[in-house]
């Protein structure tokens, strides 16, 4: 299923995402359907170590987003 | 609460937490080896460290999940929501 | 069954009391979008589940919620130690203090009790599936709010790992959903 790599078909009103993304498992779909919510697999790259990852809330860096957008006070 | 077991605690939090992201992981790739293998590696550690936590400072389950010394320190204070990190 | 563990997921801490902070909290303990309500509804979602992946997602998760909702019972309970009840009834906690005194009770921030009607469960897993990606968010949404009303450094590093955790979740839930579309399609031509 080597050629149903998902970034070929995102395709955002004409917008090509496509940047290979090493987080991202290819999905053997042979195109993304209208009318469905996807989520891309993730793929297994590194993780953090533990006592790192308990602070981040997550053991996977691609997985960690912070919250940049706190109000000042 | 000594600060002995405050910091094995921690650890225990710290490890255990890195299994359970992998658990939700594998729960939806289960048959990713190297994750697998993270699993077990981190979950092994996990065991050991409550084996010894358990030893000093009482279970940290029942139900048959672990052995108690005399008196049943199941019941001992503090309670997780008690305890000053 | 399930099990206890005489333990907190994450070492949860305040730096000083603050009853203002306890009583926005509640939200996430018996509010629409807490961890009461996240719990339950994936614990009853999970009988409906088709395959053995998504069982295992929602019972997982469902799991982590009430460790979750310990978190946030644990930030409330320590927010309110020892502080008088003069100063509970000026920062409009009386009303909680008549029925709960220091107590945790399943309420939200305006005292509304905790309701079934919070959670959905369609038996139908697609359904189930999207109606739980959208409880991540808005869960997440939710604790940017708390981290926005509160600087306490304490409160909010904790505050900061349960959103992260709805992050983590959403991503799950995704993939289980395109999983179970993926199976429930295979099916179709067999």
């Amino acid at each position: 299923m080597q050629e149903y790599y998902i970034s070929k078909y995102i395709d955002l009103g004409g917008l090509k995402m496509y940047d290979y993304n090493p987080y991202v498992q290819d999905y053997a779909f042979p195109s993304l359907k209208l009318a469905q919510a996807y989520v891309p697999l993730q793929k297994y790259v590194s993780l953090y170590p533990p006592e790192e990852a308990i602070k981040k809330g997550t053991v996977f860096p691609e997985l960690d987003m912070p919250y940049v957008g706190e109000k000042m006070r | 609460m000594d600060g002995n077991q405050i910091s094995m605690l921690k650890k225990i939090m710290e490890i255990e937490f890195t299994c359970i992201d992998l658990n939700l992981y594998l729960d939806t790739h289960p048959e990713d080896q190297k994750a697998l293998q993270d699993y077990n590696y981190y979950s092994n550690q996990l065991s050991m460290l409550k084996q010894q936590y358990e030893q000093f400072y009482g279970p940290l389950m029942v139900f048959g999940h672990s052995q108690s010394q005399y008196p049943w320190k199941w019941v001992d204070d503090p309670w997780p929501w008690e305890i000053e990190y | 069954m399930w099990v206890y563990e005489k333990k907190l997921q994450y070492p949860a801490k305040v730096c000083k009391p603050d009853v203002k902070m306890a009583k926005y909290l509640i939200a996430q303990y018996g509010g629409p979008d807490g961890e009461l309500a996240a719990a339950l509804r994936y614990q009853t979602q999970r009988f409906v589940m088709p395959t053995g992946k998504a069982k295992a997602v929602l019972t997982d998760i469902a799991t982590e919620e009430l460790a979750h909702l310990e978190i946030i019972a644990t930030l409330v309970f320590k927010l309110l130690k020892g502080v008088p009840v003069e100063i509970l009834k000026r920062e409009g906690l009386g009303e909680y203090y008549t029925e709960h005194d220091r107590g945790l009770f399943y309420a939200d921030t305006t005292g509304m009790l905790w309701t079934a009607a919070y959670i959905q469960a369609k038996g139908d897993a697609i359904a189930d599936l999207h109606e739980d990606m959208a409880a991540e968010e808005k869960a997440r949404a939710t604790y940017e709010h708390l981290i926005n009303l509160t600087d306490d450094p304490c409160v909010k590093d904790t505050l900061r790992f349960l959103r992260e955790r709805e992050i983590v979740h959403f991503q799950r839930f995704g993939e289980t959903l395109v999983q179970v579309r993926e199976y429930m399609e295979s099916k179709k031509f067999f």
